[in-house]
């Protein structure tokens, strides 16, 4: 069990993350916040790349520094930017990894074969990466990450530059890794973990605004949501929320108190509870 | 009856066997991770730079074509400033590569510390360094018409080498560590260029004094190779202080 305790992270007079408590079980956890929120900063401190200012995380009960190489052989961690060398072969590179992970060579082997053909690359397990589309890289840096079979998989912005396909085989993937584990997806694409991630957990002005179920976010905002026909003009107290093209034209979804003229109330989806708690002037 | 009498003890015997199956459990998690690694990990993706460094290392040998004279007056100067060059140029070029393919962050997260992994490259290349450094050094001792001693040749090129590799490990735990370790390289070079061009300042310092800073350097680079790979943690400390 991964505890993050009263964190609070400061670059000089900035405050990146503020007083975050969270508690991470195994299941998929999926960290959602707009850009510069504070995912990248806290995924840098459960990894082990940067020091709280204040507060302490622990892994089960002992601070991952004071753990050190035993916590980092238990982590796999797929950065932003997965950093790879582009003429060698996916094999060669997990062999790399292994011997990084400590992993002993015989158990690497097996380890590799499996994973090679979990993330579906076992017929270009020979072929140089730099031949490679950016959602082959993306499933070599999963292989990479999970060399080690690490009780906690750390994954940040895994999906940034993959196209539908490749992000629906990625979701798939990490729901298929997820069974026994902790695995922490960062990420500010709604789609990818409403349909994987157990538990959403959500940043706002630097602290931790929730963390809990798709559902229940959702649900604060159940009756909330309206559809209304695209040409209506906006009444204080509505958000405009997003725009979708109906069977009679463009529809317009706000958020609102109050029932608006010829709206149709709808079920908020995780995309609505995200554009609303993000909104400008949100309190 | 005392309560504890009840209690079943174990033998002299069970307990010995108990005490050596746990430290042996204990003494097996805290195995240096370091001595699995293969050889070919400490250069795996650097290889290119490696080769770079070695024809770096070669270079003295375009001095060769010069008048047996004039290549042994130049020689100590030739030999102080290049034996480094192979040990510095694979250092910086491996982490210059190392930052420009972006593969850091994960290698930070390794179990192995990327501290470590720095520390066993550092003494892989010194020992390429050696390496390289005698054949080069017969080659010029030969060529200068054995004007100096072979002895003096080796005891100037590795005073220089070591001195440089316990100064880069000295300055690694410090932030642009290599930045510094650089800065007084050439300002040291620079000074000696001037001051032999005036005095031959290093053809009158002694062969002894070479061979005991050659010893001191390699000790000092020793003792910090071995804090390195004794204090692992150490390693994924300083990253996350940076």
């Amino acid at each position: 069990m991964l505890s993050v305790e009263h964190v609070t992270k400061k670059y000089g007079k900035f405050t990146a993350l503020e007083d975050v408590s969270l508690t991470f079980t195994p299941g998929v956890y999926g960290l959602l916040a707009p850009n510069g929120a504070g995912k990248t900063t806290l995924i840098k401190m459960l990894t082990t790349l940067l020091f709280p200012t204040s507060g302490q995380i622990l892994w089960n009960g002992e601070d991952i520094h004071a753990l050190d190489e035993a916590y980092r052989g238990l982590l796999g961690y797929l950065p932003q930017e997965f950093g790879y060398y582009p003429h060698y072969s996916p094999r060669q590179f997990l062999r790399y990894a292994a011997a990084l992970q400590c992993v002993p060579r015989r158990e690497a082997e097996e380890r590799i074969e499996s994973l090679l053909k979990l993330v579906g690359l076992e017929d270009a397990a020979g072929k140089k990466m730099r031949q490679f589309s950016g959602g082959m890289l993306q499933r070599v840096g999963i292989a990479q990450a999970m060399i080690n079979d690490p009780q906690l998989l750390i994954l940040d912005e895994p999906t940034a530059g993959l196209d539908p396909r490749e992000r629906v085989r990625f979701r798939n993937l990490i729901h298929s890794l997820a069974a026994d584990r902790t695995v922490i997806l960062s990420t500010h694409i709604v789609s990818d973990i409403e349909t994987i991630a157990g538990q959403i957990v959500m940043f706002r002005d630097h602290r931790l605004y929730c963390c809990d179920s798709p559902a229940s976010v959702c649900s604060r905002f159940q009756g909330k949501v309206f559809e209304v026909p695209a040409g209506a003009a906006l009444e204080p107290g509505q958000f405009l929320l997003s725009e979708r093209q109906g069977e009679r034209g463009p529809i317009l979804r706000l958020l609102c108190d109050a029932p608006p003229a010829d709206g149709v109330p709808v079920s908020p989806g995780l995309e609505d509870a995200f554009l609303a708690i993000y909104r400008e002037g949100a309190a | 009856m005392d309560k504890k009498d009840h209690i079943p003890m174990p033998t002299a015997m069970e307990r010995r066997a108990a005490i050596r199956r746990i430290a042996e459990e204990g003494l097996a998690d805290t195995a240096p991770s370091w001595r699995s690694l293969p050889l070919s990990a400490l250069v795996f993706g650097v290889e290119d730079c490696l080769f770079m460094a070695v024809l770096l290392g070669l270079l003295p040998l375009a001095l060769l074509p010069l008048p047996a004279g004039l290549l042994a007056e130049k020689l100590s100067l030739t030999l102080f400033l290049s034996a480094p060059l192979l040990y510095a140029a694979a250092h910086l070029l491996t982490m210059w590569k190392e930052s420009q393919c972006g593969t850091l962050d994960w290698k930070r997260t390794c179990r192995l510390s990327l501290q470590t992994l720095t520390a066993l490259r550092m003494g892989l290349f010194g020992g390429a360094a050696v390496l390289v450094c005698v054949p080069v050094d017969l080659l010029l001792w030969h060529f200068s018409g054995r004007a100096m001693s072979l002895g003096r040749i080796l005891a100037v090129s590795f005073s220089s080498l070591f001195l440089h590799a316990a100064l880069s490990l000295i300055c690694r735990e410090g932030r642009r560590g290599w930045a510094v370790t650089l800065t007084l390289w050439v300002l040291l070079d620079g000074l000696l260029t001037v001051w032999e061009t005036r005095v031959h300042f290093l053809m009158e310092v002694p062969t002894a004094v070479f061979c005991l800073l050659a010893g001191t350097c390699l000790t000092a680079a020793l003792y910090q190779l071995y804090t390195v790979l004794r204090q692992p943690q150490k390693g994924g400390m300083l990253y996350a202080q940076r």
